[in-house]
């Protein structure tokens, strides 16, 4: 039960803005995820609810206690740290009791919601060892547990995956949301990863600079990018980016040519295409948008990414994974016009057609 | 399954409350305070009371007052031939000391580094000397120098060399407090150059090898650079070390034969008490600090210690 | 290619051999004083003067203890060496462990930070002589000559600088995420501080104890000048005056020495692994 909300909130180191008049608003019982480059100012943001920073000017809120001036041990958050955090000192059974204990949670209790929460994240056999006994993944669920046995307003969790190796991570993604979903508590997970990010969000917040680039379910974040940074950030192979310019509706640049943007004109001009809306044709074929000779050709088990060379830089389209081009052989390709994208290169916004 | 078991926040607890907001938020000026105030008390105070100490004459009798004499005492510094003995002893031994120790510290640690990790109980056995108290080491040397029956003079014997008064010798004195000292401090030098060689990176090495360096390239291109910030807290902190010697020439020579000894502490110290003059030793110890003081912020500086 | 093997193989043997032979060498050079100064102490005085020397004691004798711990008050300084030791190490370790703490994790305004680490370890490089006069004035005037609270005091000024610096270095070794995990899990910062850096250095805090506890038994010229009266003296003012101008009391010093060192051997082993931090002001980590 409990919502997060930042009020103009901006955090200063020195002269450094970290984060930059900030405004947000996390529902009750929402997952959102803060997602950007390192420095971007995510972490800085979710450490401010924790109340590890102190916001520069601004209101924090949860619900509808402003939370600036309360000692984080009364702000009732629970936080799951990159390196996990667990006192190496004490065993896991003490470790996942600490906020327990210090909370002065009567004995049997304490026993009684020990045992279960290392069940639900499979410790029960192991809550006698220390920290260092266990593998990366046993880390990371001790330091869930310790996070939910409290059962707190807010989760925060600060790239909570990234010291596990990719099998384990995708299996704990999928432990994370399911675990989310069963305990209806509103978390706020940071982290630079696009797909931990579109897997595990309701709603993701784009950070860069210190400010929000755009707001929105991860299928608008990848649908519907408001922004140049955000086109180009989330997408893997990342979406293509070429300048140019459009004039009454006609997108040109070196050897590219697509028409379909209605009749704006924009002298410098980004036209952003995902590789998977470019489509390989024949080089012969009159309505192509590009023909020039493939650059590289890398198979990735479920498709092939074949790159073109188009003025300087490299047009990549996601084709078949049948595809049996070479390298130097001409083809051509064909973008479809209601999927892309038109930026305005100067001030990195998108242009609606 | 699990509940949620807590609303808001207590009301008692809200901002600006209690002790408890208070404590926190003054946290860090509270645990640095205590310290801050001793040191202050500990340090200032001489301090200032020093000067105040070094522009007086006080007699030896409490009962007189405090004769205020300016810049007499410093004055003094520059025409007292004993204070520049003092001056000179004690730099002849800081350098020579010091020099000596650390070649052969560093000289045993480039030589054992690779042979001794694995002889823990060893290296703690070489370190014994540094950890003793100096008045026992003085005895222990005054104990081996004696020069009737001391065991030096014995091994001098049995070698068909000269037997000499060492300490009680006019020529001899200082050498051997110098040996005492080396025997003492060296073990140090040699802990750290060793401290210094374990945290040498392996890959520059693996490069200079391949490139065809000599070890004595490698050993000027690479150790001696990578060592230096290591060799330069050695140093500051013997230089230091060596400056206020005191035990060892109080129990060995007491500054002589023929002042060849007198280090600037034994000299402070005979002024003050034996000479009953301490604004006179005050406007030294200023000096001593003064020294002090631009020394090791020069080198504390230079490496950046404070960080 | 042959003789090349051959020839690194000679070397690296030579080096092997003239390394132990280095290490051999500079453990006798290292441990027979202390051999000497132990084995004096357990020789009857003829024997002590023996020309040729008496290498090892042909008839042991605890008479010098006798001399110097029964006869002779020395027990006497020994315990007041102990308790002075104990009281600085005391308040030492205690607010320099919350200064060291401060020092590390927390950020101040104007660079109070970097000024006041500063400042601090500058305290510790004064040489004691400087500091002489004006504390014996000083505890002349408040009466507090020939005290053992005057000795603390004293030590106090140069061992709690060293252990601030001590503890400011093992409290930058911790990773900081667990004293914010225990923030974040209820605990106050001063309960982060107690409950999880604490426990945490504890073999750094051991080891500035027993630092500041040698630093204090080993002192010498402060105890010299504050303390006059055997109710007061440390062991080393004890030994120092049984040598004097007309005779050197060899046996009942020796022993007296020997004793001195027996503690500070047994924590040198105790804290090997700290030797070199802790010698160097955790300047460097060992």
């Amino acid at each position: 039960m409990a919502s997060v909300r930042f009020d103009n909130v901006t955090k200063k180191f020195g002269e450094f803005v970290a984060v930059h008049d900030f405004n947000l608003e996390i529902r009750d019982k929402e997952f959102l995820v803060l997602l950007g480059p390192s420095g971007c100012g995510k972490t800085t943001t979710m450490r401010m609810v924790a109340g590890l920073e102190e916001a520069t000017s601004g209101d924090i809120y949860i619900n509808s206690d402003r939370i600036n001036d309360v000692l984080p041990k009364y702000r009732d958050v629970a936080m799951v740290f990159q390196s996990y955090a667990l006192y190496p000192h004490l065993s896991v059974e003490d470790n996942i009791g600490y906020p327990l204990k210090i909370r002065k949670v009567p004995p049997e209790e304490y026993k009684r919601r020990i045992n279960e929460v290392a069940r639900r994240v499979e410790l029960d056999t192991m809550l006698k060892r220390l920290p260092k006994e266990l593998s990366g993944g046993q880390r990371q669920r001790v330091a869930l547990a310790r996070a939910i046995v409290r059962t707190p307003r807010v989760f925060l969790m600060d790239e909570p995956l990234s010291n596990l190796d990719a099998k384990l991570r995708t299996q704990m993604r999928a432990e994370l949301k399911h675990l989310q979903h069963e305990l209806q508590v509103t978390t706020i997970y940071v982290t630079h990863d696009q797909i931990e990010a579109m897997t595990l969000a309701h709603r993701v917040a784009v950070m860069n600079k210190g400010v929000i680039e755009q707001l929105g379910t991860p299928r608008e974040i990848y649908n519907d990018p408001r922004t140049l940074f955000v086109a180009g950030f989330i997408g893997s192979p990342p979406m293509n980016l070429i300048p140019g310019e459009v004039k009454d509706g006609v997108f040109a640049s070196a050897g590219l040519r697509v028409v379909g943007a209605g009749h704006v004109s924009i002298p410098h001009a980004v036209l952003g295409v995902r590789p998977e809306d470019v489509h390989v044709a024949r080089a012969e074929d009159p309505d192509v948008n590009l023909a020039a000779p493939i650059y590289s050709v890398e198979l990735t088990g479920e498709n092939t990414l074949v790159s073109l060379q188009l003025g300087g830089r490299l047009l990549t389209l996601r084709a078949d994974k049948n595809f049996a081009g070479q390298i130097d052989q001409r083809i051509g390709v064909k973008i479809e016009p209601d999927r892309m994208f038109l930026f305005d290169a100067e001030t990195e916004r998108r242009v609606d057609v | 399954m699990l509940k949620s078991d807590k609303g808001t926040m207590p009301k008692s607890l809200r901002p600006g409350g209690g002790l408890e907001h208070w404590t926190e938020r003054h946290l860090r000026y509270l645990m640095l305070a205590p310290t801050v105030l001793i040191l202050l008390a500990l340090t200032i105070f001489p301090s200032v009371y020093m000067f105040y100490a070094a522009v007086h004459r006080i007699s030896p009798n409490p009962d007189l007052p405090w004769e205020f004499v300016g810049i007499g005492n410093f004055a003094r510094l520059l025409t007292d031939a004993q204070f520049h003995v003092a001056l000179r002893n004690t730099a002849v031994f800081t350098i020579a000391a010091v020099t000596l120790e650390f070649l052969l510290g560093l000289g045993l640690a480039l030589l054992l580094d690779r042979f001794i990790r694995r002889l823990g109980f060893l290296k703690t056995m070489l370190m014994i000397p540094m950890m003793l108290p100096p008045i026992a080491v003085a005895i222990t040397w005054k104990l081996i120098y004696e020069p009737q029956f001391g065991v030096l003079n014995e091994i001098m014997f049995l070698l068909g060399l000269p037997v000499q008064a060492w300490a009680g010798d006019v020529n001899l004195a200082m050498f051997s407090i110098i040996v005492a000292d080396v025997w003492q401090w060296t073990p140090f030098i040699f802990l750290l150059m060793l401290a210094g060689l374990a945290s040498l990176p392996v890959e520059p090495y693996e490069a200079a090898a391949l490139d065809g360096a000599s070890s004595w390239r490698q050993f000027w291109d690479l150790t001696l650079p990578f060592l230096k910030p290591v060799i330069a807290i050695a140093l500051l902190l013997r230089v230091m070390d060596a400056l206020r010697l005191f035990d060892l020439v109080f129990i060995l020579t007491g500054g002589g034969p023929a002042d060849r000894t007198k280090v600037l502490s034994l000299y402070i110290y005979q002024v003050a008490y034996r000479f009953a003059d301490p604004g006179y030793a005050a406007a030294m110890s200023l000096f001593v600090l003064f020294v002090t003081i631009v020394l090791s912020t020069w080198f504390m500086k230079r490496m950046r210690l404070a960080e | 290619m042959a003789t090349i093997r051959t020839r690194s193989r000679i070397r690296e043997l030579l080096l092997r051999l003239s390394a132990y032979l280095a290490i051999l060498v500079a453990l006798i050079l290292t441990l027979f004083p202390v051999y000497w100064i132990a084995a004096n102490s357990f020789k009857f005085d003829i024997d002590i003067f023996a020309v040729p020397p008496e290498w090892v004691p042909r008839n042991p004798t605890l008479k010098h203890y006798d001399e110097a711990f029964v006869q002779r008050p020395f027990l006497r300084y020994a315990l007041n060496s102990f308790l002075v030791a104990v009281g600085t190490t005391a308040i030492s370790v205690t607010f320099g462990t919350m200064a060291g703490y401060a020092l590390a994790r927390f950020s101040y305004p104007w660079q109070w930070r970097k000024q006041i680490s500063f400042w601090i370890l500058s305290t510790r490089m004064m040489p004691p002589i400087v500091s002489i006069i004006p504390l014996y004035l000083f505890f002349n005037y408040f009466d507090m000559l020939n005290t053992k609270s005057a000795l603390v005091i004293a030590y106090t000024a140069f061992n709690l600088p060293f252990a601030t610096w001590m503890m400011k270095s093992y409290f930058q070794d911790l990773p900081v995420e667990l004293e914010e995990a225990a923030i974040v899990d209820g605990d106050t910062r001063w309960g982060a501080f107690l409950h999880v850096a604490l426990p945490l250095a504890r073999p750094g805090l051991a080891a500035t104890a027993i630092f500041c506890l040698i630093i204090s038994w080993n002192e010498f010229l402060l105890s010299l000048v504050i303390t006059l009266t055997e109710q007061s003296q440390t062991l080393p003012i004890g030994i120092a005056g049984r040598v004097t101008q007309y005779s050197t009391y060899w046996g009942e010093i020796s022993a007296a020495g020997f004793m001195a060192c027996v503690p500070i051997v047994i924590f040198a082993f105790i804290v090997q692994k700290h030797l070199v931090r802790g010698l160097s002001l955790g300047a460097v980590k060992g």
